[in-house]
């Protein structure tokens, strides 16, 4: 209803964002209906929601890429409006994410046996789906948040549909990894908005040149680092090793190939913020562009690194992910370091964010293929699969060829864009700094490393799984059934497409889009292509090619864009044959190692501190306050105003222990012939040996009241004596376990968290609460000395009231609601004579 | 507009006379006293919604016993007593229709049902009336009520959580009643409107206003539960029926919330405080309160005392609104009211719903009964998340609100830019913390027990066995209107924001605050 005045008052165009956000939502919801009657059926619904999505995106493209984009907004909360807007980068994006889904389900359509609950997964998928849509519609980015949030839940079902423990381990990490860095955006955004007073996606250079200093880069950092988590940047990529080898290779698709995406174009967006007021915020941007560049190449070679030696083949696709958005950081860091001039970098950020999603996609989707055949992710355990698999086969190298960055294929255009935007940063520095920075020189060789480790490890996927002599699980292997292959084939095709028109994408969506940011033109990798030279650039910028016309092999500069490439896939081919030959992908490091270990320590930390002081410090309060407001007041009687009958007087069990912890067991000979019938369980005495005194702690219970429960508080400590009641049936390890808990004040807590049982001559945590019962008895001392007495007193007054009371009471309602009637006449008489 | 109307009569006089009429009715109605409760709450419900049309004008309606004593009733309904009444109304008319099916052959229903009506008398007697005796009486009388919902098992732990409140409740009603008589003393009236600016004129007030600001948040925070008030709310929240857990809460412990908001809004007056060490320990209290409740929480292993410490926290975030003292602070605390009277609702009805199917007490035991009980777990599942803070969920606006107003105080000069910093970090670690623990309450209930190594578990089951075991619809209609309530509020959040916003707007234009 909303949506369709929305549609009429801003006609079909403009609520075409909206659409695309509520159809997949509503093809979920109508699939979960549909699936009572018929499986094909929600198949067929599944797939026809997906193309109508990809159909309206492509309506979407004629008023974004020739007009001036779209942009509306309705009001939500105060003067926070939802808003969507989509311009030329943001289309791309849209672009991609629904034809990597459109694929991806068309595939899993063809995954997903019945039992397999595809109906679960089809929904959260959808519903994802549109959650990623709408990051990359999003206007603003209270907007962006909400859908970012959504992309951190819903995936949880997709990651964990195996059921097991580690796929549901991989989950939570996932979850945690996306709470933690979301809240770090949140507080970004708060921030940005106290001081800008505006979360609008478009550029707040001029706003942002104002603020202090340390606030910016505070802004920068949380906002960075908030994305940085979907964006597997280093240090925030502990998620990645979990959830890649343990969760469906469809969801490893759609995670590589759309939603990590999210984190980066949301790292566009925060440096966007930034750009386009170039001279406000100059040094702020060039030092954010520099450290960024750092983490970038130090996430793409620790990527690379740990890609190499993972031997489960979604593993190692998984870090290689990481290690191209260590690419995709990089180029965005370039840009921002540059200026101006950063356009290069730009371009290839991008340009890669759409190579990476097209051949990571469809590398998983391959790898899914062959454990639907064969039931074996593990590389070194399959092989030989060339023939019974030619297809599979066939996409799976057009995909490594891709992501090496070979000619012909995606990731050459975009990689050499990078390549060359890194060695204009290093140029850039020499310009403008005075002297070179020999950093971004060594970034420009770990790049070149990383592209060659990369290579290597991909070619070594393709050579073990498809070539080879045969192995035990590729026995029976069948190719894949239909649907999967069309979305294998759509995929190769598109890698294909991309790597013969490389400039393609370029002229028409991104270039138009950059323009629009105020570079330096000199700097446009687009505008090469129309060999517009400017005869000062003071570096060499590529010429990209077109194989058909022969560009390629006339052009003075081809060595130049070869170089890089042809060099990695050198090294990265003697490393691979040394490798295999030495065993060097064999190497494994200790969890040490890894960033995991150390979160996990603070982590841990920080549980034991919620779980250990602060649980003693809320019990120092709880005795605190109870005897300041209950204790005092409570002489004795616990029987309660409304309680029935009065509770006879029961002695319980009395267990003590010296320093040496003998146990001496005795109890009342009564006692012993009934131990259930005890009413009051216990009365731990307080004061010296043998003088009883009201008032002092106390535990009771009735007949059938579980007496391990209550066992917890019934224990005191006089000396170096415990004092401990207990009931006949409980053995001395019971026993000894509540006491140690009750120690420690935690009786909440479960006694199996206390590992050993041991007979102790220092408790555990009596360190801790040793102060703790020196104030006990001071208060103790005070209290029987001086406020006894008059406590005492009042005691008196008021149990002689209570029975009173009690003897009024029948224990029958009546009595009650004739004294309240009484009560209420009274009321409604002064009321009305008054 | 001041408009005389008996309908604040009526709300709270229908309620207390059902009550009365239980006991006297008992032989007639005794198979049918739930289901008469439930006619009771509806009608009572109906008469706050009778007063809506007046209220949304902006009106105030007013029904007035004041002649000839200094002191008298005066029943008042403004916007902010409303809002709260509506909430209490709305919830305690879900959670008897709930009852009706959970509180089933269980024993003493006639004292439960008729102790509900009375403190349902009590709660909305504290939200309509518009005096400050009127207020007390109402408020001792919610005390009292209440106790019996606490002791309603009759078993040595009840009766000992229940003494431990009576007598919290007791002590803290006589502190507060040394506040109300102190307040009469300096400004000469007890009626809401303009107090604050007739205690400030007071000569007496520099030497009591600490003591009387101080009676006010203790005795409201016993109520409320507020840090270090709190001592009695996790043993009373697990031992009583789940459906007064959730009225408890969700509803009672905003009575607390309230009292805390008038005290510092309309009777001591912002001005007076602002700048103040006593706001600035309240502050303190209140991101104590946040921090404790959650990280207590985490250790928990029975559900219901987990969701106990979970609202210990929550009632940090709502008095960490007010005690900000910008707009936006305290727009983030009333409309916690709302989100976290639904949210914890949800969260005790649901655990309500698996003691009475399952009789699962522990969060060990929920392995897998997501599979068992579908609706009542995706209900505790979204109200889990919203209080995460999850966007599009309620929970969401809520923490919005109160994070930008943290930032805020620096132009309201309230507080230094680093308390609101404070402030803003430990609302997101709390959520944070409430990942720590809901976060496994949830999966585990989802997707524990599949591949569970532990044999005695009874639902860890093969599919051909399970079946869907969801309680009947007199449980889960409850259940399901407060989480469409959860969800709408979370993607619909201009109703009740605007609606707060006015009520805030107008503590604020009243109190000339200067806004640097």
């Amino acid at each position: 209803m909303i949506v369709q005045s929305i549609t009429n008052q801003m006609g079909l165009e403009s609520a075409l964002p909206i659409w695309i956000i509520l159809v997949p939502i509503l093809t979920a919801f109508i699939s979960i209906f549909v699936a009572r009657f018929s499986e094909v059926m929600r198949k067929f619904v599944v797939i026809g929601g997906s193309v109508l999505d990809f159909i309206l995106v492509l309506l979407m493209g004629k008023p974004v890429l020739s007009g001036g984009g779209i942009a509306i907004s309705m009001p939500w909360m105060e003067r926070f409006n939802l808003g969507f807007r989509v311009d030329h980068i943001g289309y791309l994006m849209v672009l991609l994410v629904s034809f990597v889904w459109l694929l991806a389900t068309i595939y899993g359509q063809g995954y997903f046996k019945k039992e397999d609950k595809g109906a679960r997964y089809d929904f959260f998928s959808l519903i994802t789906m549109s959650m990623n849509l709408g990051v990359m519609l999003a206007g603003d980015f209270l907007t962006l948040f909400i859908f970012f949030e959504g992309l951190v839940i819903f995936p949880y079902s997709m990651i964990a549909h195996k059921g097991d423990d580690k796929s549901i381990k991989g989950a939570n990490f996932y979850l945690y990894v996306g709470v933690v860095t979301g809240l770090m955006l949140l507080g970004g955004m708060i921030m940005l908005n106290y001081f800008t007073g505006s979360l609008d996606i478009i550029s707040q250079g001029a706003k942002l040149s104002s603020i202090p200093n340390q606030a910016k880069y505070i802004i920068a950092f949380l906002m960075i680092a908030g994305f940085g988590g979907k964006a597997a940047l280093f240090g925030e990529h502990i998620w990645v090793p979990r959830m890649y080898p343990n969760t469906l290779s469809i969801t490893a698709c759609l995670s590589s190939g759309a939603m990590i995406k999210a984190g980066a174009y949301g790292i566009f967006r925060v440096l966007n913020l930034i750009y386009s007021g170039f001279d406000s915020n100059l040094l702020t941007q060039e030092n954010i562009g520099y450290v960024l560049i750092m983490v970038g190449v130090v996430t793409m070679f620790l990527g690379v690194l740990n890609a190499l030696i993972s031997s489960d083949s979604q593993e190692m696709l998984g870090y290689h992910s990481v290690s191209q958005m260590g690419y995709i950081m990089m180029g965005l860091g370039c840009a921002a370091y540059m200026g101006k001039d950063g356009a290069m970098g730009l371009s290839g950020a991008i340009y890669h964010i759409v190579n990476h999603s097209l051949f990571k996609a469809s590398l998983f989707l391959c790898v899914g293929a062959v454990y639907y055949a064969t039931g074996e992710q593990d590389m070194y355990k399959s092989g030989g699969l060339f023939k019974k698999m030619p297809l599979t086969a066939i996409c799976l190298l057009i995909a490594v060829l891709g992501i090496s960055g070979v000619p012909g294929f995606n990731g050459f255009a975009s990689k050499t864009l990078l390549h060359h935007s890194i060695l204009e940063a290093y140029e850039h520095s020499a310009l403008y700094f005075g002297k070179p920075d020999i950093m971004l020189r060594l970034a420009e060789i770990i790049f070149v490393l990383t592209a060659a480790g990369t290579f290597a490890s991909n070619i070594k996927l393709f050579i073990l799984v498809f070539l080879g002599k045969e192995k035990e699980v590729s026995k029976d292997a069948k190719e894949v059934p239909v649907l999967m292959k069309i979305s294998l084939i759509g995929f190769s095709a598109v890698i294909i497409f991309l790597g013969l028109f490389p400039n393609w994408l370029l002229e028409h969506i991104i270039g138009p889009g950059l323009s629009a940011y105020g570079y330096d033109p000199s700097s446009h990798a687009y505008h090469l292509i129309y060999n517009i030279h400017a005869s000062d650039i003071h570096s060499t910028l590529p010429i990209l090619y077109e194989p058909l016309t022969k560009a390629f092999f006339t052009s003075s500069a081809v060595l130049h864009n070869l170089l890089p490439g042809a060099t990695a896939i050198f090294f990265g081919g003697m490393y691979f044959i040394l490798g295999m030959r030495f065993g060097w992908f064999h190497v494994y490091v200790t969890e040490k190692f890894t960033v995991e270990f150390y979160y996990r320590k603070v982590f841990d930390g920080f549980k034991y501190f919620c779980v250990k002081p602060c649980v003693i410090f809320a019990m120092w309060v709880r005795e605190l306050i109870s005897v300041l407001m209950v204790y005092i007041w409570v002489p004795g009687s616990h029987e309660g105003i409304f309680i029935k009958r009065p509770a006879p007087k029961a002695k319980g069990l009395e267990l003590f222990s010296d320093a040496e912890t003998k146990f001496n067991l005795v109890y009342d000979e009564k006692d012993k012939q009934q131990p259930g019938a005890l009413d009051m369980l216990a009365r731990v005495e307080g004061g010296t040996n043998g003088q009883k005194r009201p008032g002092a702690w106390e535990v009771f219970g009735r007949a059938d009241t579980n007496y391990d429960n209550m066992l917890g508080g019934a224990i005191q400590r006089q000396g170096g004596l415990w004092r401990i009641f207990g009931s006949t049936d409980m053995t001395y390890d019971t026993i000894l376990d509540r006491v140690i808990a009750a120690i420690v004040g935690l009786e909440e807590i479960p006694i199996s968290r206390i590992e050993e049982v041991k007979v102790l001559e220092k408790l555990p945590g009596e360190d801790l609460v040793a102060n703790y019962y020196i104030f006990c008895d001071a208060n103790k001392s005070v209290d029987m000395n001086v406020i006894d007495g008059f406590v005492n007193y009042i005691a008196d007054m008021t149990s002689g009231l209570g029975s009173i009371l009690r003897k009024l009471q029948t224990g029958r309602v009546s009595s009650y609601a004739y004294s309240f009637v009484l009560g209420a006449v009274v009321l409604m008489a002064v009321l009305l004579l008054r | 507009m001041v408009i005389e109307s008996s309908l604040p009569l009526f709300a709270i006089f229908i309620p207390l006379l059902g009550s009365i009429a239980i006991p006297i009715l008992r032989g007639k109605i005794e198979k049918y006293v739930n289901q008469f409760t439930v006619l009771i709450t509806v009608l009572t419900f109906a008469m706050v919604l009778l007063m809506y049309p007046d209220i949304g004008r902006g009106n105030i309606l007013e029904k007035s016993f004041n002649s000839g004593f200094s002191i008298g009733f005066l029943f008042q309904v403004d916007a902010l007593g409303y809002f709260i009444g509506f909430i209490s109304a709305f919830i305690w008319m879900l959670t008897s229709f709930y009852s009706i099916e959970y509180m089933a052959n269980k024993g003493n229903l006639l004292r439960y049902n008729m102790f509900s009506l009375l403190s349902l008398a009590g709660m909305l007697g504290v939200v309509f009336t518009g005096n400050l005796f009127s207020l007390y009486l109402a408020f001792e009388l919610l005390t009292v009520a209440s106790y019996v919902l606490i002791i309603q098992e009759e078993n040595s732990k009840a009766m000992r959580a229940g003494m431990i409140y009576l007598f919290m409740g007791i002590a803290g009603g006589l502190i507060l009643l040394f506040s109300i008589l102190a307040t009469y003393a300096m400004a000469g009236t007890g009626d809401f409107t303009g107090l604050a600016s007739k205690l400030s004129g007071s000569p007496l007030l520099h030497s009591l206003l600490p003591y009387v600001f101080w009676g006010y948040i203790i005795g409201f925070g016993v109520k409320a539960g507020l840090f270090p008030f709190h001592v009695w709310v996790p043993e009373a929240y697990s031992i009583t029926p789940s459906p007064s857990s959730a009225l408890f809460a969700g509803v009672m412990k905003k009575a607390g919330a309230y009292g805390i908001l008038r005290a510092i809004y309309s009777i001591v007056g912002m001005d007076l405080l602002r700048g103040e060490t006593m706001l600035t320990v309240l502050l303190v209290f209140s991101l104590i309160s946040i921090f404790l409740g959650s990280a207590i929480a985490i250790s928990q292993t029975e559900l219901k005392k987990m969701l106990a410490y979970s609202s210990i926290a929550q009632i940090g975030y709502i008095v960490l609104g007010f005690a900000l003292l910008t707009p936006r602070g305290a727009t983030g605390g009333t409309l916690h009211i709302l989100n976290h009277a639904l949210t914890k609702s949800t969260l005790f009805l649901a655990a309500g719903s698996f003691i009475f199917k399952k009789g699962i007490v522990n969060i060990a035991d929920l392995e897998g009964i997501g599979k068992k009980m579908p609706v009542t777990t995706a209900c505790f599942t979204i109200a889990g998340l919203s209080m995460i803070g999850f966007p599009p969920f309620c929970g969401f606006i809520s923490k919005w609100f109160l994070a930008l107003g943290s930032l805020d105080v620096v132009n309201y000069g309230s507080y230094s830019f680093y308390v609101g910093v404070i402030a803003l970090s430990t609302l997101m670690l709390s959520s944070f913390m409430n990942l720590v623990y809901y976060g496994p309450v949830i999966y585990k209930a989802w997707f524990g027990g599949e591949n569970s190594d532990n044999p005695s578990l009874e639902y860890a089951v093969t599919d051909e066995e399970s079946k869907i075991e969801d309680p009947s619809l007199y449980m889960l209609i409850p259940l399901i209107i407060l989480t469409a309530g959860i969800v709408c509020f979370g993607i619909f959040p201009q109703f009740p924001v605007s609606f707060v916003q006015k009520i805030v707007d107008g503590f604020f234009s009243a109190g000339g605050c200067i806004v640097k």
